[in-house]
């Protein structure tokens, strides 16, 4: 029967009109409560003792001095951690207040909550630690060797992967030209507008917990393994957290604001500095990589051999899946008739990377692209035809053995590249200098980007419900970080249900709505717009069934429009979805499910890849180079994504600028200076993210795609726009000036060594 | 943390020179605050007792008085850059002046205040260097004039006494036959702080200079002028050759460290480039006229 409704109904075939976003008005106006807006009447503030070295064994914690202080509350070490001691998702290894030893400056030791906040930091300053530094290994190479200090009693190498299809030294042999160099990407910070913190509270056995956070459900489950509470006695509201890209995962905020919480049976709020967010928060892998490619005389890639080392810092985190998603980026959206890939994601002491917006296809995408761009020079090929020539298409199988699906991808966007006025008239532009000092180039990079979690099963749920005075409530579970899923759902909703999108009430990023996951992997909108969907349906077919009864007509003879049933032929003879909610009991709830699409079995070698779901996109990137001093200015940027349907235009191209945005940092400011493991570009001031004058014109083309796994059409498109923005902006000052930079940042001090060498 | 500071906000001057002058090392004057206020929190700098000068609208003021551009000490660079005397007559400085922080800073912070701070990277210094300028730092016994290359005397180091202000800043108006350029290597366009910055002023008879001052930013312990390079500079005619002479000239009067924003190395090398591009853009700018 749904089949048919679905059918005749033409359920969500047509595109969406221009949306408001549905929180945009709350956070405009200052009434959104962020986590960290939080307060409640007695609360106490608390506050978090970080290790002061990158490596070093704790000989004593004393806290007596720091709890007889004025206002203090109390005072937590690891010894009030009732249960699992270490968090982490993949593999719980990270000590949530250590007890042995340090091993980043992200290490916790000690947690106060006191009546000021002034007490709490106060107190945490007299808290005596009696360290005996180690040597800090910050060095992957360093720390391959046999002899190195080891981090982990099993030793520094948290994942070693290798996959291969093919013959690649046969592949070599016959070719053509070979290209081989050794890549190297540094530390990018996250940096999310809301710093770290929030408040908890226990109450009659619950604990509630109000953070920044992104997968309300992985949250639960890490409080409930530490604090020995059932999961279902512990509420987690992320909603809404003021940014987000991947460190919000981890949680050890809010771990310690549980433990302060039933601790002192108070509530305890946290609002930790700049400082101590970006300290404590997981960064961007550092990784070095050495790519070896063939190619044959008409331009055919034949061979790419891959070696990455992913620096992962002091824990897990997500270094292993991380490892797994560069590998899989590192041979791009290219036929290959051979590939072998390995990595090592290794432990040191360089702080913790883990999460962040491209999960290890930024990294990749750095050294594969100028793979491709230093080929292309080779064999004397224009770049985008020599793209063009060799990047799957739809319908055919990628060198994992994945056949390409939906309507459009990478190759679609090489297409509209080709179409934009900066790449027909680049070689013009490169002459409109008016110092000559100055050089301008124009270059171009391909990008791919799973969505979801490749191999891994994800079974997402998600709930609608209508009350009998016609409220319509949505609960998905992905957080609304900033990205405009409150409005994808509402979207949805509304439109499935044929209704003004103001009529839908959205709830997401909390522990009371079922389980879609979160908001991480490009996945929130596919994901949990899917399971939304197809309970939306599920709801218009009861209420359609039931009114069918009530106005005593066959289900073929109905349509629907604003919350109402009609009979086609005669529209007066309807009755309201609030009447026909009404004779079904007073509140109709449906949940629904998605069950993501995957891979039957992950490549041998790998933990969860091949993604059968990827958004492409093509970059063109236009800069000026100053020769004298190195200084590199974006002047335009091009990003031509194809990501599934677009459901919300205005949404899309924000996520897209941002992204690009934040992929010019990568790739020309954003330079972690360290001394010894201690980060010393912890702030705004130190630590250069591009500014509103460093923006050039961007312009977004998404290339209209539909992805046929999912009801809606939609892939995802968060994390895309990072990934080719550096790689372009290589290619770029290679065409101003001749130069191929190995390394990002692309630093001023950087470019000019290396014109200097030139020269 | 800023903790618990206490806030004198004296009417006049006069109320404040008084207050000050009973004050110990534990008072500080607060003008716009863009650098104390985050120092105090960092703890860099230690306040038990602010006076707070910031409403005193007798210093806010940009005159010409006598062939003398004045600029009261409470003047934001916003004043500076939309006001048509430092437009005319110190473009230089106006140059800068947009290049200091963001446009929230330039709203709210002072001349008196970059002076105040002694950073050897303030923006407003070079400028101010190249200009000749001289201070006013006043205190109820009166007032004296110092020259502003002898004002500072290394970072956060200056000659002003515990029971002074500074009050304006002044120095000769630029006229048509005068050209100024300011450069500035930041890590980004906005809310950077210097690596290297230049101020060249230049008093020109065709092609050749008659005076030249050249003043270096955050490549020593103050600004610094490059009297050598300068020297080598006047009466000789304009040639790319001569610009680079001097601009290598200009490098030895640096003595830059290495710091989370660029080598010792990179800032000399910086000091050559900005110098010959400021010379260069000095004489597009005769050429345009």
């Amino acid at each position: 029967l749904t089949e048919q409704i679905l059918v005749q109904h033409e359920l969500f075939m047509k595109d969406l009109p221009d949306l408001e976003r549905v929180d945009s008005l709350a956070k405009v106006n200052g009434a959104a409560k962020f986590p960290t807006d939080m307060q409640m009447e007695g609360m106490l503030w608390g506050a978090v003792l970080g290790s002061k070295y990158a490596h070093a064994l704790i000989r004593q914690i004393n806290t007596e001095k720091a709890a007889r202080l004025p206002g203090v509350r109390a005072v937590i070490t690891h010894l009030d951690i009732p249960a699992e001691k270490n968090h982490g998702l993949l593999a719980p290894d990270q000590p949530i207040l250590c007890w042995d030893r340090v091993r980043c400056i992200g290490d916790n030791i000690a947690a106060v909550a006191a009546d000021t906040k002034e007490q709490a930091e106060a107190a945490v300053e007299a808290i005596e630690v009696d360290y005996e530094p180690l040597p800090v290994l910050t060095d992957m190479e360093e720390a391959l060797k046999p002899d190195a200090i080891k981090i982990h009693p099993q030793g520094n190498i948290c994942r070693y992967a290798r996959v291969t299809v093919g013959d690649v030294e046969a592949d070599f042999k016959r070719a053509h030209i070979v290209v081989e160099n050794t890549y190297e990407t540094g530390v990018q910070l996250q940096l999310p507008l809301e710093t770290e913190g929030g408040l908890a509270y226990y109450e009659d056995g619950v604990l509630y917990v109000y953070t920044g956070g992104q997968i309300p459900y992985a949250s639960q489950l890490q409080l409930s393994r530490s604090l020995n509470i059932p999961p279902d006695n512990i509420r987690v509201y992320h909603n809404p957290t003021g940014g987000a890209f991947g460190s919000k995962i981890d949680l050890p905020v809010s771990l310690i604001l549980g433990l302060l919480a039933v601790k002192t049976r108070r509530p305890v709020k946290m609002f930790l500095s700049r400082e101590e967010t970006t300290r404590l928060s997981a960064w961007r892998h550092p990784m070095k990589i050495t790519m070896k490619t063939a190619a044959d005389k008409d331009g055919r890639l034949l061979a790419h051999k891959v070696r990455i080392l992913a620096n992962t810092g002091a824990y897990t985190s997500f270094g292993p899946t991380v490892l797994d998603v560069c590998m899989e980026t590192s041979v791009g959206p290219y036929k290959w008739r051979s590939v072998d890939v390995e990595g090592y994601s290794i432990f040191t002491n360089y702080g913790l990377s883990g999460a962040f917006r491209g999960f290890g296809a930024p990294q990749a995408n750095v050294a594969l692209e100028s793979q491709i761009n230093a080929t292309a020079d080779r064999l004397g090929m224009d770049p985008l035809e020599f793209r063009k020539q060799n990047v799957v298409k739809v319908g055919e199988t990628s060198v994992w053995g994945h056949r390409e699906g939906g309507k459009a991808g990478i190759y679609d966007t090489l297409l509209e590249a080709e179409k934009t006025d900066l790449w027909i008239n680049r070689s013009r532009i490169k002459q409109g200098s008016t110092r000559p000092w100055i050089k301008i180039g124009v270059g171009i990079s391909a990008a791919m980007k799973g969505v979801g979690y490749g191999a891994t099963p994800d079974t997402a749920a998600a709930l609608i419900s209508m009350k009998n005075d016609g409220t319509v409530e949505v609960g998905v579970s992905p957080v609304e970080i900033g990205q405009g899923n409150m409005t994808g759902y509402a979207a949805i909703a509304s439109e499935i249900l044929r209704c003004d999108v103001r009529e839908i009430r959205v709830s997401t990023g909390n522990t009371d709505v079922p389980n879609a996951g979160g908001s991480s992997a490009s996945k929130a909108l596919y994901v949990g717009g899917s399971a939304l969907a197809n309970a939306a349906k599920d709801l218009v077919c009861r209420i359609l069934a039931q009114a069918s009864k009530m106005l005593s007509r066959p289900i073929e003879e109905l349509d629907y429009k604003d919350l109402k049933v009609f009979v086609k032929d005669e529209p007066s003879t309807s009755v309201s979805f609030a009447e026909v909610v009404g004779a079904l009991g007073g509140e109709l709830r449906v949940e629904g499910q998605f069950d993501v699409p995957r891979a039957s079995s992950a490549i041998p070698g790998s933990l969860q890849i091949p993604h059968i779901i990827h958004s492409y996109a093509s970059t063109i990137a236009q800069v000026e180079v100053n020769t004298m001093t190195g200084v590199v200015k974006v002047k335009r940027i091009i990003f031509i994504p194809e990501a599934g349907r677009v459901i919300n235009r205005d949404a899309f191209i924000g996520q897209c600028v941002g992204g690009v945005v934040q992929g010019m940092g990568f790739g020309l400011y954003e330079d972690a200076v360290f001394n010894k493991g201690l980060l010393k570009t912890n702030n705004f001031t130190t630590y250069i993210i591009p500014a509103a004058g460093d923006i050039p014109r961007i312009d977004v083309i998404p290339v209209d795609g539909y992805e046929e796994s999912g009801p809606l059409g939609v892939k995802g498109v968060a994390e895309l726009p990072v990934v080719p923005i550096a790689s372009a902006i290589l290619d770029a000052i290679h065409d101003a000036v001749g130069i191929r930079l190995l390394q990002v940042p692309a630093t001023p001090e950087r470019i000019y060594a290396m014109l200097q060498h030139k020269t | 943390m800023l903790g618990k500071v206490e806030v004198y906000t004296p009417r006049s001057l006069r109320e404040a020179l008084t207050e000050l002058s009973h004050a110990d090392e534990d008072v500080k004057i607060i003008a716009g605050g863009t650098d104390l206020i985050i120092q105090l929190k960092d703890r860099l700098r230690h306040a038990s007792r602010l006076i707070n000068i910031y409403g005193l609208d007798e210093l806010r003021y940009i005159r010409m008085d006598d062939g003398y551009v004045k600029i009261g000490a409470l003047t934001t660079y916003t004043d500076i850059i939309r006001s048509p005397i430092t437009t005319r007559h110190a473009p230089l400085l106006v140059e800068s002046s947009r290049t200091i922080g963001g446009v929230q800073m330039q709203n709210r912070g002072t001349i008196g205040g970059n002076f105040g701070n002694a950073s050897p990277a303030a923006d407003s210094l070079p400028p101010l260097y190249a200009l000749d300028a001289v201070v006013t730092l006043a205190s109820l016994s009166g007032s004296r004039e110092v020259p502003v290359e002898e004002f500072m005397l290394g970072p956060r180091k200056t000659v002003l006494r515990a029971d002074e202000i500074i009050t304006e800043v002044k120095f000769r108006a630029m006229d048509d036959s005068q050209k100024g350029v300011f450069l500035k290597l930041g890590l980004r366009e906005s809310n950077a702080i210097s690596v290297v910055s230049v101020a060249i002023w230049g008093s020109i008879a065709g092609s050749t200079f008659e005076e030249v001052r050249i003043a270096l930013g955050a490549v020593a312990p103050t600004v610094v002028r490059s009297r050598s390079a300068e020297h080598m500079l006047v009466g000789k005619p304009w040639s790319d050759e001569l610009f680079k002479k001097a601009a290598h000239e200009a490098s030895k009067s640096a003595k830059p460290i290495s710091d989370i924003r660029g080598s010792a190395e990179y800032r000399l090398e910086m000091v050559k480039s900005l110098v010959y591009q400021g010379l260069w853009e000095i004489r597009e700018k005769v050429k345009n006229d």
